[in-house]
């Protein structure tokens, strides 16, 4: 990797450490979508894997 | 209207001579990034996407991007019109290598060895446009292009803020992009003699990594000032202009407005930015030894670069965008629509190139290097 590439990946990867820093501060408007979008998740989860269970019982059947 | 007119030439000739510069107008270079034999372009591109989010991320983050007019501007989704839009316009690609914003920015540099494909493929963009213009109602009619068009994007389907949603997605982008600089190849052409001082540097082709940044900046900045970075759009803004000149205005663009001056002094600027770019270049060594370009008139050439003009202004207008639009300025606003876009024409240009070089024998990315080396192709 040429020396230029480095310091634009270091410059970048400095930035994105900056931005999430700057979201996980004080920013409770993100914490609650990020909680509410695990919930969703883990609803959708749980939602399929009751349809795999109906699908085992069929199969038992 | 002239402050709009001139910030969006200097807009134009600042992205055309990046675009120039980093190799993006060059024959080999797009063919060696639809093969897979020379990656500098896609990573010029992501590395421009990867800025793009990160700015806006940022901005987004620290409070400023309403201050700043940073708020990204979200392409619709236009359901079957991307497919569409994406196979015509990969197809015109994958044949020529050029894109809206790339065929000005190679005519303003004069690049290849064959007269006049330049100038064809620009009639064949302003003819595209005009064609698109006559029979827009007719494809919303048909289901082409959806008559109600709503932005979808990815932080919306994950029900997350944008910022946070953009940030990552510039860390994959950038993780991808330094992936393929260690795992694929990329063509040096040797410049005319060793770059020692800064003024060699910046008269020499420019790096991935600093275009791509560059350009992510400048996306940024089109956004700052209300506009958008996109060519097809320019194209249709600028063929409206001229048609409002002569007293017959585009149903499209039926009032001409600052923002689309702005947008059609873009694309007008990306002209004499490349014009600039080449006649402040290094020569490469190749092209130093071979001397003067004697350009040859080749119709068959000149034909396909008109229809391919033609198939990717027509194909970017309905599909929503460019490689530029639906792309590089796009994929940062986390825009559903320009990931199908930009996905059907990148699999549809990667076949296209690939079959006709194999079908035609002249798959061979050597030689297509070795002649772009010498005519800056």
């Amino acid at each position: 990797m040429k020396k230029h590439v480095r310091v634009f990946l270091a410059v970048f990867v400095a930035a994105l450490a900056l931005g999430y820093i700057g979201l996980r501060s004080d920013n409770a408007d993100l914490e609650q979508k990020i909680a509410a979008h695990k919930a969703k998740k883990a609803t959708a989860a749980a939602d399929d894997s009751d349809d795999d269970d109906d699908d085992d019982d069929g199969d038992a059947e | 209207m002239v402050s709009a007119i001139l910030t969006g030439l200097l807009m134009g000739i600042a992205f055309g001579a990046v675009l120039y510069k980093v190799g993006a107008v060059r024959y080999s270079r797009i063919m060696g990034m639809l093969t897979l034999t020379d990656t500098k372009v896609m990573k010029f591109a992501f590395m421009s996407i990867a800025t793009g989010c990160i700015l806006y991320g940022l901005a987004g983050v620290f409070g400023v991007a309403n201050q700043w007019g940073v708020v990204p501007r979200v392409m619709p989704y236009l359901g079957p019109a991307h497919i569409v839009g994406g196979v015509l316009f990969g197809a015109a690609m994958g044949s020529t290598g050029l894109c809206p914003g790339t065929c000005v920015a190679r005519t303003g540099g004069r690049g290849g060895d064959t007269k006049f494909t330049g100038l064809a493929s620009i009639v064949g963009l302003v003819l595209g446009i005009v064609v698109y213009n006559a029979s827009k109602n007719w494809m919303v009619d048909a289901g082409i292009i959806a008559g109600q068009q709503k932005p979808v994007t990815l932080y919306g389907l994950l029900g997350l803020p944008y910022e946070a949603v953009a940030l990552a997605f510039g860390g994959v982008i950038l993780a991808i992009t330094f992936t393929v600089d260690r795992v694929t190849p990329e063509k040096a052409y040797k410049a005319e003699h060793e770059r020692k001082s800064v003024v060699d540097w910046v008269r020499g082709e420019w790096s991935w990594a600093f275009s791509g940044f560059a350009a992510g900046v400048l996306i940024v900045l089109a956004t700052a000032q209300d506009g958008y970075l996109g060519f097809s759009g320019a194209a249709l803004a600028t063929v409206g202009v001229g048609a409002d000149l002569v007293g017959a205005p585009l149903s499209s663009v039926p009032v001409i407005n600052e923002s689309i001056a702005w947008r059609a002094a873009l694309l007008v600027g990306v002209l004499p930015g490349g014009f600039l770019a080449a006649k402040l270049s290094l020569k490469s060594e190749a092209a130093v030894t071979s001397g003067p370009v004697v350009k040859t008139m080749n119709p068959k050439a000149v034909g396909r670069f008109f229809v391919a003009g033609f198939g990717m202004s027509l194909g970017a207008m309905i599909g929503g965008g460019c490689t530029t639009g639906a792309f590089l300025a796009a994929w940062p606003t986390l825009s559903i629509g320009s990931f199908v876009m930009a996905g059907t024409f990148f699999v549809v240009s990667m076949a296209v190139s690939n079959l006709r070089m194999r079908s035609l024998k002249i798959f061979d990315i050597d030689q297509l290097q070795l002649v772009g080396d010498r005519v800056y192709d």
